[in-house]
């Protein structure tokens, strides 16, 4: 409410809280909008563009998934039959499985070796600043350029990692890592590890260098050992932060596309197939863009889930020191 | 009256800017812009070749080049996208199949017809009857004109290593096998490919070529289209001829011809390095690698075709698939006119020449004789000409089905070549995508 506005009008004759604002909710709402005019302007902007380029073409996008259309011919409404036919599709469910597995293990791997570096770096060795910069600097690179990287390292004949294992004298480990069914996943996922591990390692050294000094202090003048700080001072401390960054880089893996696609297309024989590939193949490849649409439907439930689950985890979750 | 003078010159003065904007305007107009699109690569060098020439020439309609990087992505979103915005180019090079939504294109009018083209260049005498058939849609209209053409699949070899290793140019499939096990006892690499294209796609197109009689593959190639005719369905891929294609791929993996990770995804990149470094024996590849081969290596090479089957029925008609649909198209927009004046020229014999000399991909027409095949690009790509006058060279599978088969095919191989499926399942794969198209 401005200076100079005239006061509401608000009769304080009757004394129930309930029976007070039913009877003056327009003009409290009325009141509230004016204070806070200034927020939603600040917030317009932004409100603007999620409406445009997010609501819209979610709600275009599933739309589109009742409909048979090839993107130049007219469509036809074909109802429910797109998301049928995705549910008998055994590709679908194959690229839905390496999804959830590449998300749980490039979660795991991620945060696991983003939490070990953290807690070394937290510990004052030497060089840790040029540690902290080295290990976040792939995070840095666009992905498309370190898929490129590594197809180049993982090639079978002359690719960096089998000449070093060859170098080294571990000659039969080597192996054919992307262009194998058996090992390609797995190699996408390590990729994947190494390229995104710097980020939670930069939050969870913020987390942990945000622990109170007295803390460690009084752990040590109870001659805790070191893995004892570990378990029971560090670890629970920055628990509210380590379960955030799980799921965020979670979500975040859920919608792998371009490292997959860059260095696998999908295969060989489907075996790196994600739901973005798998998408992305339907609609562009095959030119069935209400059957990827159907799959993009989907996509957003899963994603959403997580979503919802993790609002949920973060309302229960809170530290004070 | 010194006053009026001063009057007149101002407004001299004004007139002559008035006159000098509309001229600056005039001329604006005149020199106009037209955008166009080309695939990076051999086929960039060509177009830029090309539209250099054009452009010192033609002061008045200059061409901005925009080359895409990325054939995969390109070829797979332009049609619905680029090429169906308002926005989009005025013309492009384009693969003018049925698998990369050309039809699609023309069925939603978004080209121009090049028949007054053809008719005022002289076209339908300058281009093989093919490429004309090919191109002809059933309206009786040509909306796209092809300057070059590649054939696929060849085996490209290293004589040297074939002549240390103690290997001749196999002719049966036993001897195919038994030239990788002996250039394997030598220390190198047998065969190697491109995977996404070469091997889930132009291996089974030869393979095709050797396992159905001409009439079966004419067939095939129109059974995966909606209304097809009768006759056309006769013919499944899960007929024994269709199994056997599938057979083979399954043997040549088990048989060890594939260089070692060469069954799986590789980049292009890969198998060419390892063949032009001399670590690899064999290569299949396209007739465009035959116009660049011989700067790029340091050793004898040749060609040879995959072996026949050991089937009298089934009479050679082409030992490889040609490809004519790379073409340029105008779009339906408000400068097509300049661009159908760009078109003329890059379908001329002076067009034609330049493109070949720089993308080093065979051309088009049929009026550049072999000589001058071997002058622009190789001795072995005139004899790859010859080769095709003499044995014939049916158009590829590729280039006549809708996408979703297409893709259904690659799929079948990718899942096939690494094991996952057998011969009998692949077939029904594809057999099941067809008909799915064939419903429409």
């Amino acid at each position: 409410m401005r200076r100079g506005d005239p006061a509401p009008r608000v009769d304080t004759a009757v004394w129930s809280p309930l029976q007070f604002y039913a009877k003056n909710w327009v003009s409290i709402h009325r009141m509230n909008f004016r204070r806070n005019l200034i927020w939603y302007l600040f917030l317009a902007p932004a409100a603007i563009m999620l409406l445009m380029f997010m609501a819209l073409p979610l709600i275009q996008s599933l739309e589109l998934a009742f409909y048979e259309w090839n993107g130049l011919r007219p469509r036809e409404y074909i109802a429910l039959e797109n998301f049928e036919d995705l549910f008998d599709d055994r590709f679908f469910w194959g690229a839905l499985s390496h999804t959830l597995t590449f998300a749980v293990f490039s979660m795991v791997g991620t945060v696991g070796i983003g939490l070990l570096l953290a807690m070394a770096i937290a510990r004052r060795v030497r060089g840790a600043a040029i540690y902290r910069f080295i290990f976040y600097l792939p995070v840095m690179l666009p992905m498309a350029v370190t898929a490129a990287l590594w197809v180049r390292m993982y090639e079978q004949n002359f690719g960096m990692l089998n000449v070093m294992l060859r170098s080294i004298g571990l000659a039969h480990l080597e192996g054919t890592w992307i262009a194998s069914r058996e090992t390609a996943l797995g190699s996408v996922i390590a990729v994947a590890v190494w390229q995104f591990s710097g980020f939670p390692m930069i939050i969870l050294l913020a987390a942990i260098e945000n622990i109170p000094e007295d803390l460690h202090e009084a752990a040590s003048l109870d001659g805790i050992s070191e893995s004892q700080r570990i378990r029971y001072l560090t670890l629970p401390l920055i628990r509210p932060v380590l379960i955030s960054i799980s799921v965020l880089q979670f979500i975040f893996s859920l919608k792998v596309f371009d490292l997959v696609w860059v260095m696998t297309l999908g295969g060989p024989a489907e075996s790196t197939s994600v739901l973005g590939t798998f998408l992305y193949k339907e609609a562009f490849r095959k030119q069935e863009y209400g059957y990827a649409s159907a799959v993009a439907v989907v996509m957003f439930a899963v994603i959403f889930t997580v979503t919802y689950v993790y609002q949920r985890l973060m309302r229960v979750e809170a530290v004070e020191f | 009256m010194k006053l009026q003078s001063s009057k007149f010159v101002l407004l001299l003065l004004t007139a002559l800017m008035l006159a000098m904007l509309d001229s600056a305007a005039v001329s604006a107009q005149d020199a106009m812009t037209l955008r166009m699109t080309g695939l990076a690569g051999p086929v960039a060098e060509g177009l830029q070749a090309a539209i250099s020439v054009w452009n010192e020439n033609n002061p008045d309609i200059q061409v901005e080049l925009e080359i895409q990087a990325d054939e995969v992505n390109w070829q797979a979103t332009a049609p619905t996208t680029m090429f169906a915005d308002a926005n989009g180019p005025d013309l492009t090079w384009w693969w003018c199949s049925r698998s990369f939504q050309y039809k699609d294109m023309i069925e939603a009018d978004l080209l121009v017809a090049l028949d007054d083209l053809y008719e005022a260049e002289g076209w339908y005498d300058a281009f093989p009857q093919g490429t004309l058939d090919f191109y002809t849609e059933p309206n009786g209209s040509i909306y796209g004109v092809n300057i070059d053409v590649v054939w696929t699949p060849y085996i490209y070899y290293n004589k040297d290593i074939f002549a240390e290793v103690g290997a001749e140019v196999p002719t049966t499939w036993e001897e195919l096998y038994e030239v990788a096990d002996m250039v394997r006892a030598g220390g190198y690499q047998p065969m190697v490919n491109l995977y996404d294209w070469g091997l889930v796609n132009h291996l089974p197109d030869a393979l095709m070529m050797r396992s159905w009689t001409e009439d079966e593959y004419r067939a095939f190639m129109l059974n995966a289209n909606p209304g097809s005719p009768d006759w056309a369905n006769e013919y499944k891929w899960t007929d024994p001829h269709g199994v056997r294609i599938f057979e083979t791929m399954k043997e040549m993996v088990d048989r060890g011809l594939l260089a070692d990770g060469f069954a799986g995804h590789t980049e292009y990149g890969q198998g060419q390095g390892l063949f032009t470094g001399g670590s690899a024996a064999m290569w299949q590849m396209g007739s465009w690698a035959s116009g660049s081969l011989g700067n790029e290596v340091d050793f004898d090479w040749g060609y040879f075709y995959y072996p026949w089957y050991d089937d009298d029925m089934i009479e050679p008609y082409g030992p490889v698939g040609s490809w004519i649909p790379n073409c340029f198209i105008v779009f339906n927009r408000e400068n097509q006119e300049a661009a159908l004046k760009v078109v003329a020229y890059l379908g001329s014999a002076a067009g034609v020449e330049t493109y070949a000399r720089a993308s080093r991909i065979t051309p088009g027409r049929s009026d550049i004789p072999e000589a001058a095949v071997a002058e622009i690009l190789t001795p072995e790509s005139a004899q790859q000409v010859a080769d095709v006058a003499a044995m014939g060279a049916p158009s590829l599978y590729e280039a006549n089905v809708p996408p979703d088969v297409l893709s259904a095919l690659k799929q079948a191989c990718d899942l096939l070549l690494n094991g996952v499926i057998t011969p009998e399942e692949a077939a029904e794969m594809v057999q099941e995508a067809t008909e799915e198209a064939r419903e429409g």
